[in-house]
């Protein structure tokens, strides 16, 4: 039982938003013993069901920010954010953002041509898995930008380069790579067994995969170029960094919770630990840094349901806090636990890896927060 | 004169009406937004709002107040915020009138309510005393029955604006023998009854706002008690009731922030970088407690108990004030200890700004009594 209010808040308390979260929660408890599954998966070169991920199609959820006219369920941003919470909360290993949101807003944002939504049909029903290449160097903050070679040959559109960090390279069927062709940003789609195409197999520290992609003339499908596509696929970057920042505020509300419990149970010097006022004061500093982060994602939720010129601001505003709260809460849950909480057979610790994948993807807090302050603040600055 | 009805405008109309009114009434002098009115002043400035029906937003129209809903009393916080005009500590209209509209007899009702519109009374708060802070329930002073009135004898302090009030409403014990909340009943006294001294006490910021109160055989009407008698503890708590959410906006740490912009400029230091990381953690702090805060007035609105929200409020903007003080002193180097500098041909006061920062995390309850209260009300932990 959830203590931090996190449930279903001011603005997410309408029917569509009760109905996803019994639906979430439902299908978690039915498929995801949490622990378990997240100690079985790690290093898996999948790292994910396919089973489970169809039966989330199904349910729609792959499909939650793409509009109706494109046979997605056209619901808003503070939706898609609501699953995130629940799903980050319950540590699923189903990348509902990396494998979901993502490459589905970059289809639904790039452009309406035939291919496109053939690829964002096949998105949606689960039956072919999608992911966003489009990094090509540490501490890249701009999804609208690449250098990766594309080129227009003789047989074909063809890839030359390299993305890293692409996050579960190795359990999907296709890319979504960014790239240059003649000058311009374009998007191109890739099958993830092509020649000129190598995935080096990597994993992250809470055992999900993560890849380095090296194309050498590897064919492609081109789906979007020029500005408008470099904006569409900002635009997705957007929706995915607000849902990673939902995530987080899953994950820190869930081992606040888990903290909690352990407070009140365990006793030492003849009390429970959770009667200590030094302890309590820690754990209210968590709560209210989690209830300040909880406010930041629905502001930018809401920012970006109204298309405002502050949506960026406000997401990577949620986004620093929330991976900085993230940080505080989940190793601060450690240290209330004791030496129990060091141990990888408790699940505690699985919170704190969770919590620092989702921080460094998409930009992390220190990134977000210069970010934040170049658009709020805009003059050119001295580097000291 | 009859009050138009402001609360069937819509949000927007009423922001425009209320800004307008503001652009033509706020005197220049007191466009000194960090000062806080006080006495005459301030009892000036109420007539005036009066005159035009916009004193009292949060009180019913058939008492005389606007009737204002709550997204409608933020707008009318926020404008005032904005027109720059100083900050207002109105007792009577903020607390003691939504107390006397849900507790007050028909009498108390008829005959307070009108003069706190028109501001012929001006009221205080009688509740810590030297003994009993934190721990207000273990006060001392006492009222003893005597025929048809009470005596009241003891002593209260950091009774704010005492010396320019001609009213004081008090918590006084009348049964001790009761559980120590239960013996406890709340007076309305006037400030000049014989036996009452009033000493103003000079604070780190060189203000003599609060008091103390001395009570030596002061006769009071039985007439004069809110509610029933030994149950003034729960009137006391209706105080922390709707009304102080508008209040808990935060205003300081935005106009402390305005400062430190304005000095930076000065300094000429805004394009240092480490500035900028320092700043920007301030302003996300603000965008956030601000998103907060307008979450808290949504549930509140929907007639949620947003206690603890307020609690958690109360902590973050009293932390981010004093943060941003002790930043204020930082840019300004050794100018810091001298306390007060020009800017644009304005003093600004930097010692003062600081200790200003100080008390936000004692008065209404300190921010260790605030966590206190979240520890148990939201974390559900055990006692200590």
């Amino acid at each position: 039982m959830a203590v931090t209010g996190l449930g279903l808040g001011p603005l997410m308390d309408d029917e569509i938003s009760s109905m996803l979260a019994n639906s979430a929660r439902g299908f978690l408890d039915a498929n995801h013993d949490m622990g378990r599954r997240v100690r079985i998966l790690r290093g898996d070169a999948a790292g994910f069901d396919r089973a489970l991920w169809q039966e989330m199609a199904a349910l729609g959820w792959l499909a939650v920010r793409v509009p109706e006219d494109r046979g997605g369920a056209g619901l808003e941003p503070h939706h898609a954010v609501l699953l995130a919470r629940i799903f980050g909360g319950a540590l699923l290993n189903e990348p509902f953002v990396a494998a979901g949101l993502l490459p589905a807003a970059c289809l639904t944002f790039v452009s309406r041509i035939g291919i496109v939504d053939d690829l964002l049909a096949q998105l949606v029903s689960g039956e072919t898995v999608f992911t966003l290449a489009w990094q090509e160097h540490a501490g890249q903050m701009d999804l609208g930008h690449a250098s990766l070679a594309l080129s227009q040959e003789p047989e074909s559109l063809t890839a030359t380069g390299e993305k890293c960090f692409v996050p579960f390279a190795t359990g999907v069927d296709r890319f979504l790579i960014t790239g240059r062709l003649e000058g311009e940003f374009a998007l191109a789609d890739i099958a993830a067994e092509s020649n000129g195409l190598q995935v080096l197999p990597g994993t992250v520290v809470d055992g999900a995969p993560s890849g380095t992609l090296k194309l050498n003339h590897a064919p492609a499908r081109l789906l979007a170029k020029g500005e408008a596509a470099a904006q569409g696929v900002r635009r997705a970057g957007l929706e995915a960094t607000l849902a990673l920042a939902a995530e987080l505020v899953g994950i820190s509300s869930a081992a606040l919770d888990m903290t909690a419990e352990f407070m009140r149970q365990r006793v030492q010097f003849g009390k429970p630990i959770g009667s200590f006022q030094a302890l309590q004061h820690r754990l209210v500093d968590f709560y209210n840094q989690i209830r300040l982060s909880d406010a930041g994602v629905r502001a930018a939720a809401q920012a970006l349901a109204q298309n405002t010129d502050a949506a960026e601001i406000a997401v990577s505003a949620a986004k620093a806090r929330a991976g900085e709260t993230a940080q505080l809460v989940t190793a601060g849950a450690i240290q209330l636990h004791g030496a129990i909480g060091y141990t990888d057979e408790y699940d505690i610790g699985l919170y704190l890896k969770a919590a620092l994948r989702r921080m460094s993807w998409l930009g992390n807090a220190k990134r977000h927060r210069v970010r934040a302050m170049e658009l709020l603040r805009p003059i050119s600055v001295d580097h000291l | 004169m009859t009050i138009p009805d402001r609360n069937a405008l819509s949000d927007s109309e009423f922001r425009h009406q209320w800004r307008e009114w503001l652009s033509q009434n706020v005197p220049t002098e007191l466009k000194r937004p960090i000062d806080r009115l006080r006495g005459e002043e301030m009892r000036r400035w109420l007539q005036l709002t009066a005159r035009d029906g916009w004193r009292a937003p949060a009180w019913p129209r058939e008492f005389g107040g606007m009737g204002l809903g709550i997204s409608k009393q933020i707008i009318f916080q926020e404008e005032l915020d904005l027109s720059g005009m100083a900050r207002l500590l109105d007792i009577g209209a903020n607390m003691l009138g939504p107390v006397l509209i849900q507790y007050g007899t028909v009498a108390q009702q008829s005959y307070y309510l009108p003069r706190i519109l028109n501001c012929a009374d001006l009221w205080c708060q009688g509740y810590s005393e030297p003994g009993a802070g934190s721990d207000l329930a273990s006060l001392k002073t006492s009222a003893k029955r005597d025929g048809d009135h009470f005596v009241i004898n003891g002593q209260k302090i950091w009774t704010t604006h005492a010396s320019d009030s001609s009213h004081i409403f008090v918590l006084a014990r009348t049964n001790t023998s009761a559980v120590k909340q239960a013996g406890i009943s709340f007076f309305l006294v006037d400030i000049h009854s014989p036996g009452i001294t009033v000493r103003p006490i000079v604070n780190l910021a060189g203000e003599d706002e609060f008091c103390e109160v001395f009570f030596d055989n002061v006769r009071v009407p039985g007439e004069n008690i809110v509610g029933e008698i030994d149950q003034g503890w729960a009137v006391a708590k209706a105080l922390l009731g709707v009304e102080r959410i508008t209040v808990a906006a935060p205003i300081l740490p935005r106009l402390m922030i305005g400062y430190i912009e304005q000095v930076a400029r000065h300094f000429d230091i805004e394009r240092h970088g480490s500035y900028r990381d320092t700043l920007a953690v301030l302003l996300l702090d603000l965008q956030d407690i601000t998103a907060l805060h307008s979450d808290v007035c949504v549930l509140a609105e929907k007639g949620a108990d947003v206690g603890p929200e307020l609690s958690t409020l109360k902590i973050i903007s009293a932390d981010l004030v004093q943060r941003a003080a002790a930043f204020l002193l930082d840019i300004a180097d050794e100018y810091a200890a001298e306390g007060k500098i020009k800017v644009d041909g304005r003093e600004v006061d930097l010692a003062y700004l600081y200790m200003l920062a100080r008390p936000t995390s004692i008065f209404g309850g300190t921010s260790e009594v605030q966590r206190n209260i979240l520890a148990k009300s939201v974390l559900r932990l055990p006692a200590s």
